[in-house]
């Protein structure tokens, strides 16, 4: 029975965790900064799918360090978020499967 | 999945003692049991079942002294901020666990999250907490030095919260985690230790520890103790 109480309780943290993923995966800012190389000039162009189509968006000849640096880091994050939230989808999928062979 | 668990906890605590957090902190906790078995060095678990909470407890929270932004420094391992219950208890999640922070409640206690702004975050303030301090231990291992409550400190309070859990289920799990510490100091000669901690709490905690392991029928420990 305190199987059954912990498997319970794993559930409810992986669904909240779920939500949390999913919130920050939305809140990173989206797409990547690219800089391309056009007749020998670099040009930052920002980069994003909408509705299954790429999308680059012109940002300068030169964007502050900041910035490189803002995309970088939400890039890290972003592939993190996501392999984690697969984790985390796995996990549910399986506690569920329990909990329910379990009855 | 427990191999991947177990490494990220440790990068954690090496990353608690690079910033000089984890001197200040006791591993709490069903996670202990985790630990006692290498302190023990045991070949078989201690218990074999612990939910993903690892509870740490910042016994006096005026002694951090650094300013750690602890949710940065583990966002690159991929812990989120979840904010708890009204009171909005911080807790550092990821999919192998979740880091809670704990202080000792005292006097009329607070109905509201301890800050521990030192930490960039805050903590519970729970009964008890000081039970687990009393007497503390240290693991070295992986070249860190982990601090846990006393095994037998350890014991008493689960003895003694174990009837103030509401859900059945989180009680059973209690008890079940007595019955294993208890089997673990009578293994490792600790049952004097149980007494001389035992005999430290306050005369109210005392009774509540004898008739809590009345309710478990381990008449044999409360008469031990009650010697």
């Amino acid at each position: 029975m305190a199987i059954k109480g912990v498997l319970e309780e794993e559930l409810k943290n992986s669904l909240r965790l779920e939500k949390s993923y999913e919130q920050a995966l939305a809140k990173l800012p989206k797409g990547s900064l690219v800089k391309k190389k056009i007749k020998g000039h670099g040009y930052y162009y920002l980069l994003f799918r909408e509705q299954g189509k790429v999308k680059f968006i012109y940002k300068g000849k030169e964007v502050s360090p900041d910035t490189i640096k803002k995309y970088k880091e939400a890039k890290q994050l972003r592939a993190k978020y996501r392999k984690l939230l697969a984790e985390v989808k796995k996990q549910i999928k399986f506690l569920k499967k329990s909990l329910k062979n379990g009855k | 999945m427990e191999n991947k668990q177990i490494e990220l906890l440790f990068k954690v605590l090496k990353i608690l003692e690079r910033e000089g957090v984890l001197k200040h902190i006791i591993v709490v906790g069903s996670w202990c049991m985790f630990f006692y078995t290498l302190y023990f060095q045991k070949k078989q678990p201690i218990a074999t079942l612990r939910t993903r909470d690892v509870d740490f407890l910042v016994p006096n929270p005026n002694y951090l002294k650094k300013n750690v932004d602890l949710p940065e420094l583990l966002k690159s391992l991929g812990f989120l901020i979840d904010y708890r219950g009204e009171q909005g208890y911080i807790r550092l999640v990821h999919p192998e666990f979740f880091l809670e922070f704990l202080v000792p409640e005292k006097g009329r206690g607070i109905d509201k999250a301890f800050p521990l702004p030192k930490l960039g975050l805050n903590a519970q303030a729970l009964r008890f907490m000081d039970i687990l301090y009393l007497k503390t231990v240290f693991l070295e291992t992986r070249g860190i030095k982990i601090r846990l409550p006393h095994p037998a400190c350890f014991t008493l309070h689960k003895i003694i919260i174990f009837t103030r859990r509401p859900e059945k289920k989180k009680k059973e799990k209690e008890i079940e985690q007595v019955e294993r510490m208890l089997n673990l100091l009578e293994e490792e000669n600790l049952r004097n230790s149980l007494k001389r901690f035992f005999l430290k709490l306050h005369p109210k905690w005392q009774k509540k520890v004898i008739n809590n392991l009345k309710i478990l029928d381990k008449n044999d420990i409360a008469g031990f103790l009650q010697q």
